[in-house]
């Protein structure tokens, strides 16, 4: 129970972090910030990497990590371009998500089943479909012919941003997924203690594969909002989802090794990466600045996220050490 | 009733027939035949080694068996898993490590494994509710069902366990070292729960462990492993401890003492005396004091919980303490620093042995050389030779068998981890060595070669020991003076060598 209040609290603190940075952005900008504009704007960007931090979080929370998600999304982009002239829009969609979630399969097949490291098995699922999805278009960007694809992320959907809308409708069904069944709590219980959920008759593998193609499905929704936006398909169009999903499930309190992870945590740190990188574009900061922005904001949160093991320890030991050596400083002659 | 009544209550719960079973280079098992019949506590004892642990697993069909068979309430069976056996015949596995889904509720890791399709995580249904309730009610462990898994203490989570292995289908229970985590008096309580499941719910229950004392108390029957052998079974009334140790070791030496002479030790004396005062740490212990001298060995019994693990760790600098001061011959160890703890000559040989004692994933070698590596190493560069000679020369006074300089720490038997892990903290050449359970989960020839060691190293080498532990009988005729803490502080002290085991457990039990 207490643990719950905690794990509440640092979703308040999470809005709060994310407030402040709204606030101090619109302090240095008052007539971007302070406009409706922006606000849909900010969320038609969020939309994408909460879907991809969702999927991410599933398999963190398992106790794994997946680092092809954004390679996913570009050869789910690229099958929709490539497949939408023959088998029709909502074909093409449906075909781009089933090969999402087939990669996410293979992915969870290769970790849980033949013992790979997730490291190295999502790496290499990530060069191989850089490769295909590549090999696919002829190394080239492929159009969208079909103008109905806007309605999969360009287009509003009522007051909605487009990508926002899916965003919200993947996060009810991970809620679904989490909290109401079976498979939910068993994907807890494996990362929380395998090998108890071994002995409790859990098959810990079938679970770990579904973690991993619910990961492969929603980073292929990704793409598809993403080729909807430009309207084409691409092998680097989700280029670094990779690395701001785990951020952004890390900042929301997933740890890394399993066990732990709640959706409205890993929504906080979407929106405060979001608010974060976009908002230090428009007052000016350059890309390269950003994604050093990006890197320093992930190993702080991983940090953070330590408490109660060595993280604290190590934060609160290099604070004292350093006010301890001040203070002697001050006090020498 | 969690356990459908048996009809013909001859027909044993689980038989196993002529079991044998090779692992590469090892007969684990070896034509063992055992069996367990419904309302009874069955015991396996032996030493590391013997076959206890694979028995337990070919049982819940962790791996195939080379031959022989099992046949559960009279049928042959083929286990292929642990879900096959756990879902399909009613056998549970108690492991020997405690471990719960942390962020999971008590109530949802009781039931793991046996929810509906659609099942809310953080709340139980009233079903479910139902259930658990009732199999709390039945080992009359009062937990809330709300209360998130680590929250929960030790003695707590295995209660919860056994909660877990009771609920339905269940026909047998494994409970694999159940005590080996618990104080005496948590190990009571625990012991009490299964005799009462025995009777009232007629569960059938193999019972592995290493204290002999406890098999004496709860087991009907006991089988005895040597190497791999089944060396008898008897019925409790037949044996006695002495006759269960000698046919468990092949000799009876194996309980003899290295208790040491407090004067020879003097002589040999490193010289100095640790001094701790009126220490203490928010609520972990508070204003204690005690001394060591060189060539004495103090002991500290107490429940588990009872504060000298923390204790120990704040002597060692581990951790920081918030009054008094640890002093040696006189002069103050800065507080929260091992490393100058270590430079002052004390080392410390912690209970969590795989992770603080050892390094698993190393050699024995390694391990051993590890704290020296920079002396032993020549401009920054390792001399493995060295390396070698030294670690040579304290696996062979600490006899760490069955493994040569290269194995792998974590392949080690529990006793063997224990010696490397105290030829370990010797590489500083410390005066004091504080060691924290260290007789924890090993067997009985192990414990009483690790008695053995430190008596050693007192008499020769003339150091200084300070041991605390919760299974206080490896504390008496062993220890020159002997604390009792509760509750975080000393509440008592006996002279080691005439203390009695009730004296002891009256003063520790809270």
């Amino acid at each position: 129970m207490e643990r719950t209040r905690g794990l509440l609290r640092l979703e308040v603190q999470l809005l709060f972090v994310l407030v402040f940075l709204y606030l101090g952005f619109s302090i240095i900008e008052p007539d971007i910030f302070i406009s409706v504009r922006t606000i849909e704007n900010l969320a038609r960007q969020a939309g994408v990497l909460l879907v991809a931090s969702v999927g991410q979080m599933l398999v963190l929370v398992v106790g794994g990590f997946d680092i092809s998600v954004g390679a996913t999304a570009g050869f789910a982009s690229t099958a929709l371009a490539l497949l939408v002239d023959d088998f029709g829009l909502y074909g093409a969609v449906t075909a781009a998500l089933a090969l999402g979630a087939l990669v996410g399969s293979v992915n969870g097949f290769v970790i849980a089943y033949l013992g790979v490291n997730p490291f190295v098995a999502t790496l290499a699922m990530l060069t191989f479909l850089t490769g295909l999805s590549n090999e696919l278009s002829s190394g080239a960007s492929v159009p969208i012919t079909d103008r109905g694809v806007s309605a999969f992320g360009a287009d509003e959907w009522g007051p909605l941003p487009g990508t926002m809308g899916i965003g919200l409708v993947v996060v009810f069904i991970a809620y679904l997924l989490l909290n109401r069944v079976r498979a939910g709590l068993y994907i807890y219980a494996i990362g929380g203690g395998r090998e108890t959920a071994r002995l409790s008759g859990i098959s810990v593998a079938r679970y770990e594969v579904l973690a991993y193609a619910m990961c492969g499905l929603f980073a292929a929704v990704a793409g598809v909002m993403l080729a909807s936006r430009v309207t084409l398909g691409q092998a680097s169009l989700g280029a670094g989802l990779e690395l701001e999903s785990i951020a952004a499930a890390v900042i929301g309190g997933a740890a890394i090794g399993g066990g732990v992870g709640r959706l409205l945590g890993a929504a906080m740190g979407v929106g405060i990466l979001t608010v974060l990188t976009s908002g230090l574009e428009i007052v000016g900061v350059s890309e390269f600045a950003r994604q050093m922005v990006t890197g320093v904001v992930l190993v702080v949160a991983v940090a953070f996220n330590q408490r109660g093991r060595i993280g604290e320890w190590a934060i609160v030991k290099l604070a004292k050490s350093l006010l301890h050596g001040r203070v002697a400083r001050s006090r020498g002659p | 009733m969690l356990n459908s009544p048996v009809a013909e209550r001859r027909v044993p719960a689980v038989r196993m027939e002529n079991v044998t079973k090779t692992f590469p280079g090892v007969k684990a098992l070896d034509r063992v035949s055992f069996d367990v019949d419904h309302g009874e506590i069955h015991a396996v004892v032996g030493e590391n080694g013997s076959g206890k642990s694979t028995l337990l697993k070919l049982m819940v069909g962790a791996f195939p068996m080379d031959s022989g068979l099992i046949r559960i309430n009279g049928d042959e069976v083929r286990l292929r898993s642990p879900r096959e056996a756990r879902k399909r015949y009613g056998i549970k596995i108690m492991p020997q490590d405690v471990e719960l889904c942390g962020q999971l509720i008590t109530g949802r890791n009781i039931m793991l494994g046996l929810e509906g399709a659609l099942v809310d995580r953080n709340r139980l249904s009233r079903r479910e509710r139902a259930m658990t309730t009732e199999v709390l009610r039945l080992i009359g462990a009062h937990v809330d069902p709300q209360v998130l898994g680590e929250d929960l203490s030790t003695p707590e989570a295995r209660f919860i366990q056994i909660a877990h292995a009771l609920l339905p289908p269940v026909n047998v229970v494994l409970c694999d070292e159940p005590t080996a985590v618990l104080s005496t008096v948590d190990a009571e309580a625990l012991l009490a729960t299964l005799t009462r499941i025995r009777s009232e719910a007629g569960t059938a229950i193999v019972y592995v462990s290493h204290r002999i004392g406890e098999v004496l108390q709860i087991a009907d029957r006991i089988t005895i492993l040597r190497d791999g052998r089944s060396v008898g079974t008897f019925r409790r009334d037949e044996i006695d401890r002495q006759q269960m140790i000698e046919l468990m070791t092949k000799s009876a030496s194996a309980g003899k003492q290295g208790a040491p002479s407090q004067d020879a030790a003097r002589g040999a004396a490193k010289g100095g005396r640790l001094a701790v005062r009126a220490l203490g740490l928010g609520r972990s212990f508070s204003d204690v004091s005690l001394e060591v001298a060189a060539g004495q060995i103090v002991g500290i019994a107490g429940a588990q919980g009872a504060g000298f693990g923390p204790l120990l760790a704040a002597i060692a600098g581990r951790i920081n303490y918030d009054f008094g001061s640890v002093e040696l011959d006189g002069v103050s160890i800065p507080p929260g620093s091992t490393t100058k703890a270590y430079k002052s000559g004390i080392a410390l040989v912690p209970a969590d042995r795989r992770r603080a004692g050892i390094v698993p994933s190393l050699t024995v070698r390694e391990n051993i050389a590890l704290p020296v590596t920079g002396s032993l190493g020549r401009n920054g560069f390792r001399l493995r030779r060295a390396e070698r000679e030294t670690s040579r020369k304290f696996a062979e006074g600490f006899d760490i068998r069955g493994a040569g300089l290269n194995t792998m720490a974590g392949n080690l038997s529990g006793g063997n981890q224990q010696k490397l892990a105290i030829a370990r903290s010797l590489q500083g050449d410390p005066k004091f060595l504080l060691l924290e359970e260290p007789t924890q989960g090993i067997d009985i020839g192990a414990k009483s070669e690790i008695r053995h060691d430190i008596g050693q190293l007192v008499r020769n080498e003339g150091m200084g020991a300070l041991v605390a532990s919760s299974e206080f009988e490896d504390l008496i005729g062993f220890s020159d003076v002997l604390h009792v803490m509760r509750l975080g502080r000393i509440v008592a002290t006996f002279d080691g060598k005439t203390a009695t085991y009730s004296d002891i457990l009256h003063a520790a039990l809270p």
